[in-house]
Formats: C-alpha cells, structure tokens, sequence
C-alpha cells in the first residue's frame, strides 16, 4: 500500500470529508483555505479562498454541489463546490466549531463556542437552493459546551458531543433536548455514523472510543488506547473501526517519538480487538475518514498532511478463522 | 524537447480513433521524425502496447472528472501536480488480531536480549563463568589451548596465516577477513555489520515440512499464538519449492513456548511437524 501524501495545507488538518460518491475529498485545516481533491490519484482540484479564520469544519451536500465550512473567523460559509465561489455568508457572534447539512440539503446545522461571553450555541438554518439561507432557531446548549453535532437519520433528532465527554440528542423542530448520556470523561472530539446510521462512533480525548446506538444512546462497544483519541470513523464494509489519535499537539516536544503514538488503528468492531497499525504521520493524527466504499481511507494531522490509503488485497482477505466470508 | 513530445501525443491521438474493439491488446506503430542533437532530421519508430482497460463509472463523478480546477489550484496541468501530490512511502498493514502486551514486549526487548546473551557466557580458556579477556589463567593457559588448536587442525592454521592471528587481541585484521570468520559461511564480508542480531527474538525451528509450504502457511499456522517477528521458509534455490524447514520469531518467549507445545508433532500435509528452539548461530567454528 502506498498511500498519496495530499500537502494542500500549511497548518494542521481539523476536517476531512468524502462527498457521496467518493470521488472528491475536502479538507480543511488552520489555514484558511480548504481543498477539494480527487480521491483516486489526489490530484487537487481547488482551493476555496476568502475565510480569514482557522477553518474546523466542513461538509459537503449529497449532490456534491454546495459545501459548508464553519471557521474561527465568526464565520459559516457555503461555496459552490464547483469553482469555489462563495455563495453566502453567515456572521455569528462566536468561532464556529462544527457543521453538517441535514439529509435533502434543505437544513443545515452549526455549532457556535463558548468563548468571549458568548453560549455556545446549536443554529439550526434553512438553506434553500437558490436563496440565502436564513436561521430558524438558535439553541443555548446547556451543560458543557457542545463540540461537534451530527444529524440523525431522517433529520428527527440532531446528536451532539459535549466538551465533558457527554452525548446529547437534540430535537430539531423544537430545539428541545431529548436524552442525554456521559459514556466519556474526556472532550468528544469526534461523532460519525454508521452509513445506515443506526449507530455512531465517538472519539475522546479520555483515549477511549465508543460505539453508541444511535436512537437510544446506549452503549454498544468500546475501543481502548492507550493515547487521547482525536477520530474515529466506521467502515462502510467490514466490520472495522479506524482510528486516529496520538500525543496532543502542545505535549509532542516533551515526549518521546516512540511513545507519540501517531499511527492509525484498526479496531474489529464486535471484538474490540486492535487488528492493524498503519504509521505515517509526523504528529497526531486529527481526522480520518472511510471512502464510501470502504476501499480506501483518508487520515489528517497536525503536520499538515492528508494521507490517501488505497488499501490492499490482504485487508481484504484478512479474516477472523470462524469469520464467514 | 517538448515540441516532440507534442508531435508524438498528435499521432498517437490520431491512431487511436482508428481501430476499434479489433483486440483487447494491440501492438501500435508510431512513426515520427524529430531533429537530432547534430540539427539532422531523423525518423524514429516507436512501437507500443496498447490494452483496452473498460471501467463503468458512476455518470456524475464522470462528469466531475472533466470540471477545470479553481482557486490556488487554478492552472494546473491535468493530472496531480507534484507540489502537493506526492505518492508515499509503501506501507504495511498486517492484519492480525494485535497483542495488547506486544508494546510492553517491545519496551522490554533489551532485557531480553540480555537474559540470552548471558546464558551461554563461557570462558574459551578455563570454561569459566567470564570473558575470556578476563581470564586469570589467561597467560599460562592460553598458550596451551592454542598449540591444541594447532595440533587439531595442523593443515589450515600455520602460523603465519592471518585467519590465526584474528583470534589473538591487538592484531589489525582486514574488514575483508574479518567479515569471513564473524559471519561464518552466510553472507558477504562486512554483511554481520548491516543485520540485526537473529539471537534477539525467540525464534523456533520448525522442521518436516512439506515441499508445497509457504511462508504465508506458516504465518497462518503461527499468528494465532503471538505476534510474529519474522517468518521464514527456506526455500530451494532453482524450483523455488520448500527445503523442508521453516524458521519463525516471536515476539514473546511465551508465545514460543505456546507454539511448540501445540504444534509439536502435529499433522501437516501427511507429515509430523517437528518444533523447537532454534539453536543460536555459532559464531565460532
């Protein structure tokens, strides 16, 4: 396996992100400038040009035709995926550390900060086609500040990660919150769902990840290291978990390389057992995400690079002996 | 240069409108002329390959393949551009259940390599517990263990040959000598300087295999009891097929001991696996 070393950023990597078909890749990172790539020879394909702030998030709709990306500059944009216009603009009151497009595109979600005084906040959006997009309902988190949500199946509830390593389940019509969990003790750094999102993964910073039922919070499975976990992504094929962690980024001078620990890791989900290492990265590992057809997968770190693994005939052939094939 | 390029691209592009489905492989005939360093018009046939590779694609990700790039990428050839695509190192992912304790085996690895290194340590002269180089009867013995060796070999140690002479301290030795008697008959002079020592694992030899073994059997047969270091199958030079012996490294002296009590005379392809220990190379004859 020779995975495409993708150096588009100068800074850390926060995000990545596969569009529905797979073929193209957004990153974004502390620089301002997020990349879109072609996933199969990553080529780059452009830049989307005009935050003035560290970018944390993105997400790109099911059409590929619209990108949100939410940064530290008080700012939501969408672009036109396809020559990297901005569309529109959104000015919040605080750095916007996460957000996701609702199933059918008409909806989207961001999460505000807690910093300067300000709540963190959950901004459901109405975001129409071919109009600006217009906010429907602010929600003050309550508790710990949230980090990261996600929409649930069919846009009925909108799962959140807190900074104190709680879960929560929103209800977007409403804003209400519905049920709440603390599987973690450390900051959720991570939420992805299974594709047929009946499930999700989290990852924490109490070198944990876990996952969870979707519809009821409940506890399914956990995966243990032995470092602080920063992704965690579930394959769309197999039975596996990847996940990328390492040192934190301010400690990685005072430690020693071998105990950095930046390599990602494959997890056998319903064993919880550790299957494969794949190393590469110079520094923690931030974002890894599965192609959609689990034939590849793509991690982000802090020294700025994204790593397109194209895997191998002998991960597929791997089995567990009474594992049917 | 690159006019040629260019006029190679046209005809080539030309061509292959040309024939169509007559065979999944062709061979093409290019034809071109081109200047040569010396200004002289030259004619250049190239003769090339070509395989028919048909994909199916979904159309819209077919339709984005053909969008011009934008932002800092605008301007860009098509295909990767080298200063932010690069294609990386080969990486291994093996895939294997991984054994929790395998990181602490790691870190332990140096005290293990000195538990082996100090079993056999033994005095060459009174067969003591020390170094030879410490030994007290070194001046009023060593004279004598050396006329025995003399006396055992007469033919091949005279006393002017420095292959004698490596074994007495203080003598410079060529590289080239030197390499020949550490490294016994495996490998190149100054090749023993390059390998890691095999001693450092607990390696098994596994012996009464079958000509159709492969290394990937063995790594079938062996994983489930550890972590595999390295797996070995020697192997015949011109057929390629098994010589009958396999050596495999663990990690953890345990796992080893778990493999041969479990597979020790087990039944492999019709034939009774013998496993052991694998004995330390001898460094000396």
């Amino acid at each position: 396996m020779r995975p495409l070393l993708l150096h588009g950023h100068e800074r850390a990597l926060t995000k990545i992100k596969y569009n529905r078909e797979g073929d193209l890749l957004f990153s974004c990172s502390k620089d301002h400038r997020p990349n879109v790539w072609y996933s199969h020879n990553g080529e780059r394909l452009g830049t989307y040009n005009g935050h003035v702030g560290a970018v944390w998030s993105c997400d790109v709709d099911e059409l590929s035709t619209r990108l949100l990306t939410g940064a530290a500059d008080n700012t939501l944009k969408i672009w036109s995926v396809h020559g990297g216009k901005c569309l529109h603009t959104i000015q919040t009151s605080s750095a916007v550390r996460s957000v996701g497009w609702a199933m059918g595109s008409e909806r989207a979600l961001m999460v505000t900060d807690q910093t300067m005084g300000q709540n963190s906040l959950l901004h459901f959006l109405e975001t129409p086609e071919d109009d600006a997009p217009s906010t429907l309902r602010k929600v003050v988190v309550s508790g710990s500040k949230a980090t990261i949500a996600v929409w649930g199946d069919l846009n009925r509830y909108v799962l959140v990660g807190h900074d104190d390593g709680s879960i929560s389940k929103y209800d977007p019509e409403t804003g209400t919150q519905i049920v709440t969990t603390r599987p973690h003790t450390g900051t959720i750094q991570d939420l992805q769902l299974s594709p047929d999102k009946t499930m999700f993964i989290t990852a924490s910073k109490d070198t944990s990840s876990q996952l969870l039922d979707a519809e009821t919070l409940r506890p399914l499975k956990r995966f243990q290291t032995n470092r602080p976990v920063n992704a965690a992504a579930i394959s769309p094929i197999r039975n596996h978990i990847v996940l990328g962690g390492g040192q934190e980024a301010m400690s990685v001078t005072t430690t020693a390389v071998k105990s950095g620990q930046f390599e990602t890791r494959f997890f056998h989900s319903v064993f919880e057992e550790e299957i494969g290492r794949v190393k590469g990265h110079f520094g923690p590992v931030n974002t890894v995400a599965f192609h959609p057809s689990g034939k590849s997968y793509a991690s982000g770190g802090e020294d700025g690079y994204v790593r397109v693994h194209h895997l191998d005939e002998s991960y597929f052939s791997f089995r567990y002996e009474f594992e049917e094939e | 240069m690159a006019p040629v390029v260019d006029a190679n691209r046209k005809t080539w592009a030309d061509e292959e409108e040309a024939p169509e489905g007559a065979g999944q492989d062709e061979i093409i005939e290019v034809v071109f002329t081109r200047k040569n360093e010396a200004g002289k018009t030259v004619k250049v046939t190239q003769k090339m390959k070509r395989t028919l590779v048909k994909t199916v694609t979904n159309h819209v990700v077919a339709e984005r393949k053909k969008w011009t790039k934008f932002g800092d990428a605008k301007g860009d050839r098509p295909g990767p551009n080298q200063s932010t695509t690069v294609v990386g190192e080969k990486m291994d992912l093996k895939m294997g259940p991984i054994d929790v304790n395998v990181d602490n085996a790691e870190n332990e690895g140096g005290d293990k390599k000195l538990n082996l290194t100090k079993a056999p340590l033994k005095c060459r002269i009174c067969k003591g517990a020390h170094f030879t180089a410490r030994c007290p009867y070194k001046d009023s013995m060593g004279a004598d263990s050396e006329s025995e060796m003399s006396t055992k070999k007469p033919e091949v140690a005279p006393p002017s040959e420095p292959e004698g002479a490596a074994g007495r301290p203080g003598k410079y030795v060529p590289p080239s000598l030197r390499g020949d008697r550490a490294a016994g008959s495996s490998g190149p002079a100054g090749e023993s300087m390059m390998m890691r020592p095999r001693d450092e694992y607990p390696t098994l030899r596994v012996s009464n295999l079958t000509e159709d073994a492969t290394e990937e059997d063995m790594s079938q047969l062996f994983k489930r009891f550890g972590r595999l270091q390295r797996c070995f199958v020697a192997k015949d030079r011109e057929t390629g097929l098994c010589k009958g012996f396999a050596f495999i490294s663990f990690y953890s002296h345990e796992d080893a001991q778990k493999a041969i009590d479990k597979v020790n005379g087990y039944g492999y392809d019709n034939l009774i696996l013998k496993v052991e220990f694998a004995e330390p190379r001898k460094d000396k004859p």
